[in-house]
């Protein structure tokens, strides 16, 4: 896929903060997102690999490559790097699952050169007759987790049904409606907008005390949580008006203002760039900004969670200055801060 | 699967919309861009998920390319179609 005059396309704004961010930290895999699908049951093989191909046929931000030979970095669909479905048979190892475990672990935290390698692998582990992995990985050059929840349900679709619903949507759609709202005026105003807003904003830190740098890897805890606080924190967003999770993102930035000791403190919230826009079909990289919002210690945390939006600041970042206002309506004053290339996979 | 989603209106999906942001129903108009009251993914999530608690099945990716209210009705329309109701 090239642009209609046959030239290669830029990189999108969202695609430009990864790069530069990426380019800086070569060797951090923090940018390989990766998705495993653990599977149990009878398991259609040739079916799977052929709705996984053909659903890989139609991501084309899957086959991206990137070149940064020329002033700057440029990028078109190569079908040679679509990531065909390999399989794995683990099935005759001692402990199938373990060995499973850490080829996706190994293949997750190996850095990618996006100028040379490709960006997506997708790979069915066997385990037993019974029993298979999906692994996806794909650098977030090319997509990010709503993509990839896309591309997962369109393999699910495709392995039910040959005749299986739309096809993913086009990449040019992306790319498209980023070069448009690159070139508009409504751009600048929000550049202006939030370098105001960000003017005075602090560095960032973490719990600990010094600057906080980018990790290469993450880690997931889940634990449910008891009735008492459920209940408690349904009825307090209830009483609020707010969705539970805005209440529950309130109430861990008090955690933090309270640990780092801070008169405020500012918290990151993705922010879905996807709405109303023609790339929620479309397994991209999408316009996804972590914008950021301060609590003040003087709010106590059922005011802070009326003030938090949570990722109410949507679509392009300009509709947040409505927000702004709304939030004065409800009678809090929450600083909007700023906005920054996301990390998160939203 | 339930197919009993009759009792939803035009006007019910406003009656919802508006409660989740906070808005009167009467100021949202058919077709105005939701994500000018607030709607977020959050929110739009959660209203997904109502509205499928009811029987009415909307894919948050149809509901994202195109957050209007009148837009949202058809694919409430288009779902009782499908599911010959």
């Amino acid at each position: 896929m090239h642009r209609s005059d046959g030239e290669p396309y830029p990189l999108t704004e969202a695609q430009a903060g990864l790069w530069y961010a990426q380019r800086l930290d070569p060797d951090n895999p923090a940018f390989n997102t990766a998705h495993a699908l653990w599977i149990e049951g009878d398991l259609d093989v040739a079916a799977f690999a052929r709705a996984a191909d053909r659903a890989a046929a139609e991501a084309e931000a899957l086959a991206l490559r990137m070149d940064d030979s020329e002033a700057v970095p440029r990028q078109w669909v190569d079908d040679a790097c679509r990531p065909a479905i390999e399989r794995v048979d683990l099935s005759t190892r001692d402990d199938p699952d373990a060995v499973a475990r850490e080829i996706m672990r190994g293949d997750r935290l190996t850095p990618i050169d996006p100028t040379r390698e490709r960006l997506a692998r997708q790979c069915l582990l066997m385990l037993g007759p019974k029993r298979f992995v999906w692994y996806l990985r794909v650098h977030h050059f090319a997509t990010d987790g709503y993509g990839m929840a896309l591309f997962g349900e369109r393999v699910a679709e495709l392995y039910a049904s040959t005749e299986g619903g739309a096809p993913l949507a086009p990449l040019a759609q992306v790319l498209d409606e980023d070069a448009a709202y690159r070139q508009s005026e409504r751009r600048g105003r929000d550049a202006a907008y939030w370098r105001e807003t960000m003017a005075e904003a602090p560095p960032p830190t973490g719990l600990e005390a010094g600057p906080e740098t980018a990790a290469d890897d993450c880690r997931r805890l889940i634990r449910p949580i008891d009735t008492t606080l459920r209940e408690g924190l349904l009825a307090l967003a209830e009483s609020l008006g707010q969705p539970w999770p805005d209440v529950l993102t309130a109430l861990t930035a008090e955690y933090c203002r309270r640990h780092a000791d801070a008169a405020e403190t500012v918290i990151g919230v993705p922010c879905m760039g996807r709405l109303g826009s023609a790339s929620a079909r479309v397994p991209a990289s999408s316009s996804a900004a972590v914008v950021t919002v301060a609590i003040a210690a003087s709010s106590c945390a059922a005011t802070s969670a009326g003030s938090v939006p949570g990722g109410a600041c949507t679509g392009r970042w300009s509709t947040c200055s409505r927000f702004t206002g709304r939030c004065a309506w409800r009678g809090c004053e929450p600083a909007w801060r700023s906005s920054a290339p996301a990390r998160s996979t939203t | 699967m339930t197919t009993d989603n009759a009792s939803l209106t035009l006007e019910r999906l406003r009656d919802d919309v508006a409660r989740m942001l906070g808005e009167s129903p009467e100021m949202i108009g058919d077709d105005e861009n939701l994500l000018n009251y607030g709607l977020d993914s959050m929110r739009m999530l959660n209203l997904a998920s109502q509205w499928s608690g009811e029987g009415i099945e909307l894919q948050f990716a149809d509901l994202a390319v195109s957050p209007t209210l009148i837009d949202w009705w058809q694919l409430v329309q288009r779902q009782r179609h499908r599911n010959g109701g």
